[in-house]
């Protein structure tokens, strides 16, 4: 490669980390989807099962980075070294894709644009999540394929695997379209070396959940807690989008794609066209498995991965510009700028998670509570962020009452582990509850005061100036049946 | 640049801007917020009768048993077999716990 174009891809990818830094939290926040960070802090203070079904790489990481900070800096920390950086890494290698596939300057320079100003990719580049460094491997790995680095793009791929099981599938289809050229041989030890590096890491949870560690998203080391945890979350999501639900989800689809990639379309037409080599293969199966992974998901916020198909639509945005005039590709420039300049106006995480501080409030007024104190709430951004108030204050003792662990019968490990830790007994949220209220512990329920969150209407609460916690003074009487057993409920 | 291209880029220009303060919503939610539908009629359900739609014209037409019959009855009957055993696997294996 040219001297020059090196330096462009170097001044690409400094813009871009420039960029990301600047408009990243700075605070730790829930913004854009990103309530599982409280999961990863507790990961970088403890060494713990997380959330399903592992990311055994990017806790290593996080827990790395929690080693050498501490609170906010650790916050800040892996925002801008697992999002901000690895995302300034993803346009650069987009940039260095399209200038290897076809050789014209400005078509690399307007595919990388238009991935920097893709409003869905700029959300997940500067928060605490894991995505961002995922796409990053898993664009690494297209790289050094169209470079002929079997090994490192078998490598790249399992270290992507590593952080989140969704490059599975995506490896597997890459496998089997590089080896339909009839190169089976040349693709046995990259193989070899996809599965140390992707799924050999993975003993890392079987490891935890043998351990005596605290369960609090995951079981011992049994068939059953390995069975709910690694394919119970999937069977529930994955593929289960209602009918009904189908018209929202495809208008909220052209929604994000539509603000994501501006005036890249034409240009996407172009590059979609036949015909298609096994390099094409690969970004259009991508593409196809997020897109079918998002619209059929019964999670409304899967958007997220669809952030793994935008580095592949834009690479194949470069080669529709490539048969288009030069015209086309200074439009598109222009385009994806503009939408870089609005976007680090609107969407600003900076700013966005100090308007909506609800994650630090939470933590705030979760350390204000009495040391012992119990706190009741629904899976998910309330209870991942007590965890990590957990972790990052043991001190506290703060009891963590979480629905519906223990209601259903697919997490017995919980109820031992509350009964061990903090004396309480229960088969369920209520009956722990009602423990911890004989027991005069200070019990709270934690969320915002929404109908949507129905385990509410079985407590009694108190008077309470706080913002994200109630006191619970006793059960109302409403049993939990009616609550676990009704349609719509979240939980 | 064609005329068609100018104004398709116009169109995208206005369709980005349109969608722009309804995807910022979607893309900066903390939490999720609504009910969900849950049903039995999935879009995967939905999904895979397109797809075996789409590929039964072409099995049947493989078939020299089916060669008798139309070719749209064949492909009736090649999608429904197709779908049901599907189904019937991916109950049978776990995948599909809410099919009964």
């Amino acid at each position: 490669m040219q001297a020059p174009r090196k330096y462009i891809a170097l001044a690409v990818g400094l813009l871009a980390f420039g960029y990301y830094t600047l408009l990243s939290a700075k605070q730790w926040t829930w913004i854009a989807v990103s309530s599982d960070s409280g999961d990863w802090l507790m990961c970088s203070n403890w060494w713990v099962v997380p959330q399903p079904v592992g990311s055994p790489l990017y806790i290593s990481l996080a827990h790395l980075i929690g080693f050498f900070t501490d609170g906010n800096a650790t916050v800040l920390a892996i925002t801008i070294l697992l999002s901000c950086l690895p995302s300034a890494i993803t346009i650069m290698l987009v940039y260095l894709i399209v200038l290897k596939l076809t050789d014209k300057l400005w078509c690399a320079v307007a595919s990388s644009s238009v991935l920097l100003g893709a409003g869905m990719f700029l959300m997940q580049s500067t928060i605490l999540e894991e995505y961002a460094s995922t796409v990053c491997f898993v664009t690494l790995a297209f790289y050094f394929y169209i470079n002929g680095k079997r090994k490192l793009t078998a490598l790249a791929l399992g270290l992507g695997t590593a952080i989140h099981a969704l490059v599975v599938p995506i490896a597997l289809m890459w496998f089997v379209f590089a080896i339909r050229e009839g190169r089976w041989r040349l693709w046995s030890k990259p193989l070899l070396t996809y599965i140390i590096a992707g799924l050999l890491p993975y003993s890392l949870i079987l490891i935890l959940m043998y351990l005596d560690t605290p369960r609090l998203l995951a079981g011992g080391l049994t068939l059953q807690s390995m069975n709910e945890y690694f394919l119970g979350t999937g069977r529930a999501i994955i593929g289960t989008l209602s009918i009904f639900e189908v018209p929202n989800r495809l208008l909220a689809v052209a929604e994000i794609l539509l603000m994501s990639l501006g005036l890249a379309w034409i240009a996407l037409w172009y590059g979609f066209k036949k015909p298609y080599n096994t390099a094409k293969l690969m970004l259009v199966s991508t593409i196809v498995f997020m897109l079918w992974m998002h619209v059929t998901n019964m999670d409304p916020f899967t958007w997220t991965f669809l952030c793994f198909a935008l580095p592949s639509a834009t690479i194949i945005c470069g080669l529709g510009l490539s048969q288009l005039r030069l015209k086309h590709t200074y439009v598109v420039s222009a385009g994806a700028l503009v939408l870089v300049l609005i976007n680090s106006v609107f969407l600003n995480a900076n700013v966005l998670a100090q308007e909506r501080p609800y994650a630090t409030v939470y933590q705030q007024e979760l350390m204000s509570l009495s040391d012992g104190s119990a706190i009741v709430m629904t899976a998910g951004a309330w209870s991942l962020g007590l965890f990590y108030v957990m972790s990052e204050h043991p001190e506290k003792n703060l009891i963590p009452i979480v629905f519906p662990y223990g209601a259903l019968d697919d997490f017995p490990d919980y109820g031992v582990y509350m009964r061990k830790k903090f004396g309480l007994s229960g088969s369920n949220t209520l009956e722990l509850t009602q423990d911890a209220l004989d027991k005069g512990i200070d019990v709270y329920y934690a969320g915002r005061s929404s109908k949507q969150w129905r385990i509410q209407e079985t407590f009694l609460f108190g008077e309470s100036n706080m913002t994200t916690l109630r006191p619970i003074t006793g059960l109302s009487g409403v049993p939990l049946e009616t609550i676990l057993h009704t349609e719509g409920n979240a939980r | 640049m064609t005329k068609k291209h100018v104004l398709t880029y116009i169109l995208l220009a206005i369709a980005c801007g349109a969608s722009y303060p309804y995807g910022r919503e979607i893309l900066i939610q903390q939490e999720p917020s609504g009910y969900i539908t849950i049903s039995n009629f999935t879009l995967n359900y939905l999904l895979l009768f397109v797809l075996a739609g789409a590929i039964s014209p072409w099995l049947s037409s493989k078939l020299s048993l089916l060669k008798r019959f139309k070719k749209s009855t064949a492909s009736g009957i090649v999608m429904l077999t197709l779908v049901s055993t599907l189904l019937i696997i991916l109950t049978l294996v776990g995948l599909e716990m809410r099919w009964s």
